[in-house]
This record gives structure tokens, sequence and C-alpha cells, in this order.
């Protein structure tokens, strides 16, 4: 019987290990015929990711100079996952 | 409160038990120990002593059947009589032996008696060197894998997935948004003991939707009264970086019995030939499982309750329409959580119950599953959020008419419910659905000869007032086919038909699907799909060489399909499901054994499957699997040492290309794969250690239904497999 209690013990402490992780750094996407130009706009948490993200949101910038690219000021959606091809 | 304790010590500790006893011997008469003995239906499996022999120590229901089995020696199957003092048995050496059914769970016939396209599989999660339960399904000849990378697979039947595969686990349906080429199985090998398969249309048995089969889940067996195991399965595969550990404890006493499970499994970015990593295609996956089982002389009751929690990163992704396979992979290998991930929770609570009158059966299963299912681009909220939940009540009664003919009549229904996060943006609309089926069936077993005759009425209510949509779907199905035995020959033959309404995501779709990067329309007016299959099944058995030839040919009218448009909405390209008048799937499926005279010990075995799919304006379906040659050579060494190997296996696996595709798809390349394995073990059984290699010579391939496939985003490179199964 002490053996049938082992695995509810342990699947009890799995469940309770749960991480979570609330600052993530965004970026906004400018596209190219070249393909995507991203410019780093900073890290956010909690509520400032949440405003970030909302579906109606557009972030600002200025002029951005990325390597040999330049992207435009304008207001553009802010995106907060990474993508392959990075070093992290 | 004393009362109810009262009562429950009386009903869990009174013991009557028969304690007839049996020994099992080889040809020679020698005994043979640690021989396996399955009592079905109960579900317990014990083992013989060193002097061959076991102990019932349990009442059995009447038409009881014992499963005698043992590595090495020919599976034999029982039929218990309580008059017979003691059970002898003895054990032919194995030669040759393909299929694994002896008694179905799904329709309890033995396999000698069998007339419909059943096959089984033995899951066993520590001598397997399958990279997930999908991938060791195909094992089984027209068996395929969907994938969208190593963490989301569906399982594909004779060219037909999704809501044509109908899925059951102990007798429960499971209802997982399967519609979704994105959606997979949901659920690891975690305490399943073996899967039978019905290919083609199993609507007689299963009801609405099972168009291409159905999947039969049936869960690990418990131990006898009296005896307790606690199991540790512990997995790492080199590739993936992916660790996966399971632990399993199991106790009976008397006529009570619990098994409980709890698993926990990670995985990094998948290595590719090329070394680089498909980034994104990252997954881990929990899930707690328990298994109460309690029976009588005439009543067999089990409780089952299982908790699957995934998340799954979805790989490909890229703000580009067009993205470069460099954007998509990445030099170093990750498992954090990213984004776009989609995250799974699943319970199933299911009660089946059956009771024995003399010779007459009455089972009656209640069974209830939840689904969530949430897609995220975003971190901080979804964009989709649904969850479906299902009750099924499942009843059924075999009636003995005579020693030769059994009755089975009953019905199925079940009541779902398919609701959206009201926060979130909607793909497919809230909506309930009514089934009810009600069937009959008549087995007729006389001398070699078997028959089946049954039919069927199924009903479907769909609703869905959000997009005032309401409709009403019923059919008539039918199946029969008979099974003659003739020295070492066998044949069997069947014709079923069955229909498939069209599901809410075909009917009312309107928005993007975003782990697809589609937008996605349905349309109300599609009508059910209804396909009629020939299943012919010729096998021939000697001592040392075996096959079984399979053709087949599948009809459907009104088949539903997702077709490609030539326009965008919100930046993704347009889907429309559409109906094609008819298609037509036809192939053949072999199974060749091979096991030489002078050398007992190795067996050969190749797995053939041949199909394609067309319409009836002779254009080729699309994600039709390409050709499949599967050969497997395994040796098995006679060591009685204390820890030895036990097991060497080396599987080739051919694809042929695919050059039949329908308009908008592309073909792909044949490829051939090599996997090997080497199993040791202890002489008691009770330490296990299996040293494997997936795709041993590192070949760059992109399977054709990979749904990667559209990026060349290749599959797996070499992986090595490490699993240890500790038993104590």
């Amino acid at each position: 019987m002490k053996k049938l209690l082992i695995v509810p013990a342990l699947a009890l402490f799995m469940f309770s290990c749960s991480d979570s992780d609330d600052c993530h750094e965004c970026h906004v996407a400018y596209m190219t015929d070249a393909g995507e130009i991203e410019v780093e706009i900073g890290e956010f948490c909690g509520t400032a990711l949440e405003e970030v993200e909302a579906p109606d949101y557009l972030h600002t910038i200025e002029e951005t100079v990325v390597g040999n690219d330049t992207v435009p000021a304008g207001s553009y959606e802010v995106h907060c996952e990474e993508h392959g091809n990075h070093d992290h | 409160m004393k009362n109810i304790i009262l009562i429950l010590f009386c009903l869990f500790s009174v013991v009557s038990f028969a304690q007839q006893k049996g020994v099992v011997t080889n040809v020679e008469k020698e005994p043979l120990a640690m021989a396996e003995v399955y009592l079905y239906p109960l579900g317990i499996l014990t083992q013989t002593d060193i002097n061959g022999e076991f102990n019932l120590n349990i009442d059995l229901p009447p038409k009881s059947v014992l499963v005698f089995s043992k590595e090495g020696y020919q599976t034999f199957s029982y039929q218990f009589d309580s008059a017979e003092p003691t059970i002898s048995i003895t054990l032919k050496e194995l030669h040759v032996e393909i299929n694994e059914i002896e008694v179905s769970a799904i329709n309890h016939q033995l396999s000698s008696n069998q007339v419909i396209a059943l096959q089984a599989l033995t899951i066993n999660s520590f001598n397997d060197n399958s990279l997930n339960l999908v991938d060791r399904l195909t094992y089984i000849p027209g068996v395929y894998e969907k994938s969208t990378g190593t963490g989301i697979n569906k399982v594909t039947v004779r060219g037909l997935s999704g809501m044509r595969l109908v899925t059951y686990l102990n007798g429960a349906r499971l209802e997982n948004q399967q519609w979704g080429g994105d959606h997979g199985l949901g659920f690891t090998d975690l305490g399943i003991g073996k899967v039978e398969l019905i290919k083609g249309p199993a609507s007689i048995m299963f009801g609405a939707d099972a168009l291409a089969g159905a999947l039969y889940f049936v869960d690990d067996s418990y131990v006898s009264s009296g005896q307790s195991e606690l199991k540790l399965i512990s997995n790492f595969e080199s590739a993936l970086m992916r660790y996966n550990n399971q632990i399993i404890s199991k106790w009976a006493k008397n006529k009570l019995r619990m098994n409980t499970y709890a698993e926990y499994g990670s995985a990094a970015d998948y290595r590719m030939p090329n070394g680089n990593y498909l980034f994104n295609s990252r997954y881990n996956n929990l899930a707690i499982k328990t298994a109460i089982g309690y029976s009588t002389s005439n009543w067999i009751i089990n409780l089952r309750y299982q908790l699957n929690s995934n998340v799954m990163g979805i790989p490909a992704h890229s703000h580009d329409a067009s993205p470069t396979l460099e954007q998509l992979t990445s030099s170093s290998q990750d498992r954090y959580e990213n984004r776009p991930t989609q995250i799974v929770n699943n319970h199933i609570i299911s009660l089946d119950n059956t009771l024995f009158f003399n010779e007459n059966t009455l089972k009656v299963g209640l069974a209830h599953s939840n689904n969530k299912l949430q897609e995220f681009e975003k971190w901080t909220r979804a964009d989709y959020d649904i969850e479906l939940s299902s009750s099924q009540l499942n009843i059924s009664y075999v009636k003995a008419l005579n020693q030769a003919l059994n009755w089975t009549f009953g019905s199925q229904s079940a009541i779902q419910n398919n609701k959206n996060n009201p926060t979130t943006s909607q793909l497919i609309p809230d909506a309930k659905t009514n089934d009810l089926g009600v069937f009959s069936n008549l087995d007729y077993v006389v001398n070699d000869w078997s028959f089946l005759f049954g039919t069927r009425f199924d009903y479907r209510k769909i609703n869905a007032e959000s997009n005032s949509f309401k409709n009403d779907f019923n059919a008539l199905s039918t199946s029969l086919g008979f099974s003659k035995t003739f020295n070492d020959h066998k044949l069997k033959f069947s014709y079923s038909s069955a229909f498939r309404t069209p599901h809410i995501s075909e009917l009312l779709s309107d928005g993007v699907h975003h782990a697809t990067k589609r937008y996605e329309v349905g349309d109300p007016n599609l009508i059910e799909e209804k396909g009629n299959q020939l299943d012919l099944t010729y096998e021939w058995f000697d001592e040392h060489l075996g096959f079984i030839v399979n053709p087949f040919y599948n009809n459907i009218d009104d088949f539903i399909i997702l077709s490609p448009q030539d326009s965008i909405i919100n930046n993704n390209p347009l889907y429309v499901y559409e109906q094609l008048d008819n298609v037509q799937l036809k192939g053949i499926e072999m199974n060749i054994h091979y096991h030489p005279h002078f050398l007992h010990q190795l067996h050969i075995e190749e797995r053939i499957s041949i199909m394609e799919g067309k319409s009836s304006e002779d254009q080729f379906l699309p994600l039709m699997p390409a050709n499949t040659f599967q050969t497997s050579i395994k040796y098995y060494f006679l060591n009685k040492n204390i820890f030895n190997c036990r097991e060497a296996s080396f599987d080739h696996i051919y694809n042929s290309s695919q050059k039949k595709v329908a308009n908008n798809e592309s073909p792909t390349d044949d490829y051939s794969i090599i996997n090997a394995s080497l199993l040791f073990g202890s002489k008691s059984n009770k330490i296990n250690l299996l040293i494997g290699v997936r795709n041993l010579l590192n070949v760059e391939y992109i399977p054709h239904l990979s749904r990667l496939k559209s990026y060349e985003i290749p599959h797996v490179g070499r992986s090595y497999n490490l699993k240890l199964c500790l038993t104590i």
C-alpha cells in the first residue's frame, strides 16, 4: 500500500514545481523584400507587457538603423516571442 | 458515517475466492517459470512461479479467458472452466506469429473467430525504440504518422485522419478537437497495455465519424491479489535532449485492485541532420492516471481517471509569408517556453460496469471528458481558448442465443458542448452536439466458419445558436462478413458502411487558424460523408513462414476537403471547406514473417503498405501517405546469466517517393532510415535497459505527411535513446 502512495505524492510535487516568468524582450517587425527586420524595444513585464500585447496597441518608433537597413519612423505591432536563428 | 465505513469495510474485505491452481509446461513437460497468465476480462496479469505453477486466487466471471504467454513460445488462450480442478497448459515453441491479438477488447472475440479487419499491438514502455506512441503505431501496416515536429502527432489510417478516425480509451471516446491538423493525440504510452485498430469504416461499433476506422487503447493490466509493484521508467533521447520519467505503482488485495501512474517529460528543439535545431519544436508533458478495479464472480467495475497536460511549441513561426529555412532554425538548442505555443489540458473520467447473467453479459459505461485547448501567439492572452466537454453513456447486452450464436444490442449516446472563451477570437463557434446510436450485431461461429451481421442507426443534432445554425443528421450503417479457417489458411472478407457528419469546424469556421497560418472558412450547407469499404484478408502460416495479404477498397461519397484559394485574408492564405462528389481509396497491406529453422532465435518481418486516393475527377487527393516498406530483424538471446543482452533489433524503413499529389501539393522524395537497439535485462526481469539509435545514418528526409514539408524542414537527425526500467 505504501508503494501506491508514492505516485500521487510525486504527482503533487511535480504540480507544485511550476515556474513563472513574466518579463519578455519585445520587438517590432518591419517587413522588407529581403525579409523581416526587427527593432528591439526593450523588456516588458506584467501589466506593461499586457498593454503592448493588447490587440489594438501600436508602438511608435523613430527612424532606426539596424545593420545596413533603415526602419522608417512609424507605429508598429509589437511581438514578444523569439524567433529562430537568434543567439540566446 | 460509521455505518458507511462498516459497509465499505465489508465490501472490500469479504473473501470468497476460487483457489484454482494450474501449471504451465513446454512440450517436454518441463515447467515454464515466469510465464504470463492474463485473466480476461478482469485485466489482471500474474506469473507462474519457478515450478511453472500459478494460483487463481480470485473469482472469475463466466466465459473468462486465460491467455498464457512467454517469450519464445506461442501465446495460448484457454476458456476458463470452474469444474476443472487443475488447469494444465502446454506452450509450444514460437515460430511465426504476426497478429498479436488474442481476445479483443472491442468485441470480446477470440482472434480465431474474428471477422472484421482488426489488428492489435502491444505497447511496451521499456523495450520499444520508437520516438513516441504514434511512431510506435506505424508498425501496423496501413498506419502512418502526421506530424508537426516531434511534439504534435496524429494517427492516419489508410490515408484518413482527424475527425474520420475515432479514438477510444478503455471504452471512453476521446474528444480533443481532433479536427485540427495541428491537434495531436494528446496522451503518451503511460499506462497503456495495448492498442487495437479497426481499419476502415467502423460505425457499426463506434458510431458516426468512424469512416477511417477506430483506435482502441486498452489500459495496462492490474496485478493479482496480494501482489504489489513499483516501476520506474526513465528515457533519454539525444536529438531532442528529451528526458521522460514515468512512475507506476500497482496494488491488489482480495477483490480490489488499483494502478496509479505519473509522468513528466521535457524536450528541447530537435536536432536536424545538418546539426541545426528546429526552433520552438520544444514541448513538455505532464500526466497522472489512476485505475481502480473491483470484481465479484458476476460483476466487474473499473473507475478510471487521467489528466494530460501538454505545452507544445509551434515551430516554423515567422512574420515572413515565405520564410527561409534559416529563419526557422537555430544554431543552439533551447527548451524554455516561447511563443507561439499550444497548451492542452485533458481530463477523462470513466466508469465501466460489466454484469454477468448466466451466459449473458450487460455492459454499462459512463464517461466524461473535458478538453481545454489554448493557442498563444502573445504571452498575456490566448488567441484561442476553447473548452470541449463530452459526456457519454454506452450500454450493450450480449445474449447467447445458443452455443454458436451471440446477439449484441445496445445504444451509445453523447452530449458535447464546445465553448469559446469570450475574450479570445473564435475560429469555430460555441455549439452543442447530441448523439444517439442504436445497434444490433449477430455473431455466428460454427466449426471453422465465423459470420457477422450488424446494423446501426445514428442520429446527430448540432446546434450553434451564435451562428443561427441548427441541423439534424441521421444515417443507417451496416457491416457483414465471414471468416473461414482451413488447415494453415484463413480467409476473411467484410463489407462495412459508415457515415460522418460534417464537424462544426467544417460547417462554421470563419477565422485565422494561427497554428496552421490559414484563414479557414466553413460551409453550412455541407452534407454527410458516406463510406463503403470492401476488405479481404488472406492469412497463411506454416512453422517457419507466415504472411497476411490485405487488399481494401473504400469508396466515399461527398468527401470534405479543405481547399486552398487564390486569396489572402488578414495576411493569411484563404482555405475553404468543400465537398467532392466521390473519392476512392484503395491499396494493399502485407505482413510477412520468416523464422529460419536453423536459427530459432532469429525473426525477420516485412510490413508493406501501398495505397492511393483519387477523386472521381481522376485527381489525386492531398496528404495521401507514401508507400512504406518496413523490415525488422530481431534476434533473441537465450543467455541465462544474471544480467544479459536479451534482444537485438534492427529496423529498415523505406518510404517511397510520393508523386501522386493533389493540384496544390508538392511531391516528396523517397528515403530510407535505419533504427537499431539492444535490450538488456536481469534474470529476475527487475532491471531492463534499452540502448537504441534512430536514423543511424543521419539521413536528411522530409515525411510526406509532415506539416512542415512546405518549409522544407527535415525530420529528426541521428538520435541515441537510452531507456531504463526498474521494478521494485
